[in-house]
């Protein structure tokens, strides 16, 4: 008998502890099963999709024979398999195939579908032996990497120790994964490590198609480096946030500035990827960082709480935009402004701060202080938010009060800022 | 405890008017899940295939 689905209980403190932007390990431990639930969501609606019999009998059975793939890939270590089945590009890729149009578009957005089989085998160590179809002579692995096979089709072979894949007709090809993803072989590209953390430099066009990709290719040493810099940056100012960011960021996909300028983004359905064209400093890159986490903690966050019943017909002015903005948008970007005013905060205050970083950094924490504190009065008017939405409001309105206050700074912090903050 | 449900609002989540709660899915492997039959699940199934787009949403942000 299959079990029942459970329901979740939020804590309220863990309600106030994310709503200052500084949660527990407990509070991301359901953040984490949230993801995971939604993520399962997503896959048992692409199953009903799949059903309703749209797709051409061919395209019908390499969807079953890669989600039986799938099923034996996760069954030795179902946890382990969550590393993979909940990568952001995963639910990414999901959300592509609920809206491909038609049965053609649906049956070339199944297609990565065993590639992720493959994936989640590397992680649990199962055994599988079939063969894959490439896309133009390439086997894509998403959050893994991508094999230039060169060939129409991959045979797979992986066990505990890891997994070969053998071009069919071109075995000179042929790689050997390592369960670290790591591989030998010509045509072998795997995603690079962000240095510090399990997170990926998602650069190999392993993820999905709702982000444009960047193009030519990026500069992976120059991303790496300024990645180092980021968190260096962080970890001088803010140990605890930095700490967060390496915990927490499973993906960095470089990306070309979108319409309207946006230089970086957080897709509701992959939280904690940060999608994002190269910040020109480190300082630049840290902001995007603990922005667009902030971002994806009230993504997941959202999806276990109320927070509001706006259904958008109505918006509103917010200081750091010039378009009006629905008040989900006002609520994220309250969110994401404040994780930077705490940011800042830490920087202005920190022991041994040189006169002029104390001065810039406590005029960028000023900035975003007012920023929050006039999106915060558009919420608690807006009539709009539930109970448990008025008190997340509430709490962060007392965290941007506390910010600002000096010397309560728990955290050891070194003068490793110049003035334009980047690292020395 | 608070609880996904809101008082007054007990079908709304993410501020989606409509929208249902999310089951909790832990403990559910995916050779379960094609058959698991509950409620609540059919229910968030049902609200994303009636709009698979809102799942696209994008937090975009600029320098």
């Amino acid at each position: 008998m299959a079990p029942a689905a459970g329901a979740f209980r939020v804590p309220p403190d863990t309600l106030l502890r994310i709503a200052a932007t500084r949660q527990r390990s407990c509070d991301l431990d359901l953040l984490h099963a949230a993801l995971h639930s939604r993520r399962l969501v997503l896959f048992k609606a692409l199953l009903a999709r799949v059903g309703r019999g749209e797709l051409p009998p061919a395209a019908r059975a390499a969807f079953d024979r890669d989600w039986r793939l799938l099923e034996l890939a996760e069954s030795p270590a179902p946890a382990a398999a969550r590393r993979l089945l909940d990568y952001p590009a995963v639910g990414g890729w999901i959300v592509d195939a609920l809206n491909a149009p038609g049965p053609d578009g649906l049956t070339a957005a199944l297609h990565p579908l065993g590639g992720i089989a493959v994936g989640t085998a590397l992680r649990t160590g199962a055994r599988l032996d079939t063969v894959l179809p490439t896309a133009g002579g390439r086997l894509v692995l998403p959050g893994v990497g991508a094999q230039d096979a060169r060939a129409a089709r991959v045979r797979v072979r992986s066990g505990p120790h890891g997994t070969l894949l053998t071009p069919v007709g071109n075995s000179a090809r042929s790689v050997f994964l390592r369960p670290d993803g790591r591989g030998a072989g010509a045509g072998w590209s795997c995603l690079a490590v962000l240095p510090g953390s399990a997170g990926r430099l998602d650069d190999l066009g392993t993820g999905h198609t709702l982000v444009p990709d960047a193009a030519p290719r990026p500069d992976r040493a120059a991303w790496l480096t300024r990645w180092r810099a980021a968190v260096a940056l962080l970890a001088s100012a803010d140990p605890w946030r930095a700490a967060e960011v390496t915990r927490l960021v499973r993906s960095v996909v470089p990306m070309t500035p979108a319409g309207g300028g946006a230089s970086s983004g957080t897709l509701r359905a992959a939280p904690w990827a940060v999608h994002t064209a190269l910040p020109d400093t480190a300082r630049r890159f840290a902001e995007v960082l603990v922005h667009e986490l902030a971002h994806s903690k009230l993504a997941v966050l959202a999806d276990l709480v109320a927070l509001h019943h706006a259904d958008g017909s109505a918006v509103h002015h917010v200081p750091w935009r010039k378009d009006p903005r629905p008040l989900d948008g006002v609520l994220q970007g309250t969110y994401a402004h404040l994780a930077l005013a705490d940011l800042w905060s830490r920087v202005a205050e920190r022991p041994g701060a040189t006169p002029a970083a104390r001065h810039v950094a406590r005029a960028r924490r000023e900035e975003y202080r007012a920023q929050v504190a006039d999106a915060l009065t558009v919420l608690l008017d807006s009539h709009q938010l539930t109970e448990h939405g008025v008190r997340f409001t509430v709490s962060m309105k007392q965290h941007l009060t506390s910010l600002g206050r000096g010397s309560n700074s728990p955290y050891a912090l070194s003068d490793s800022l110049s003035g334009d903050g980047d690292v020395r | 405890m608070l609880e996904q449900r809101v008082a007054g609002s007990a079908a709304q989540v993410g501020g989606i008017p409509g929208s249902p709660v999310l089951p909790d899915l832990t403990g559910v492997d995916l050779r379960t899940l094609p058959y698991l039959d509950d409620a609540a699940l059919t229910a968030a199934v049902e609200d994303v295939l009636r709009c698979p787009g809102s799942f696209t949403d994008m937090w975009k942000d600029s320098e």
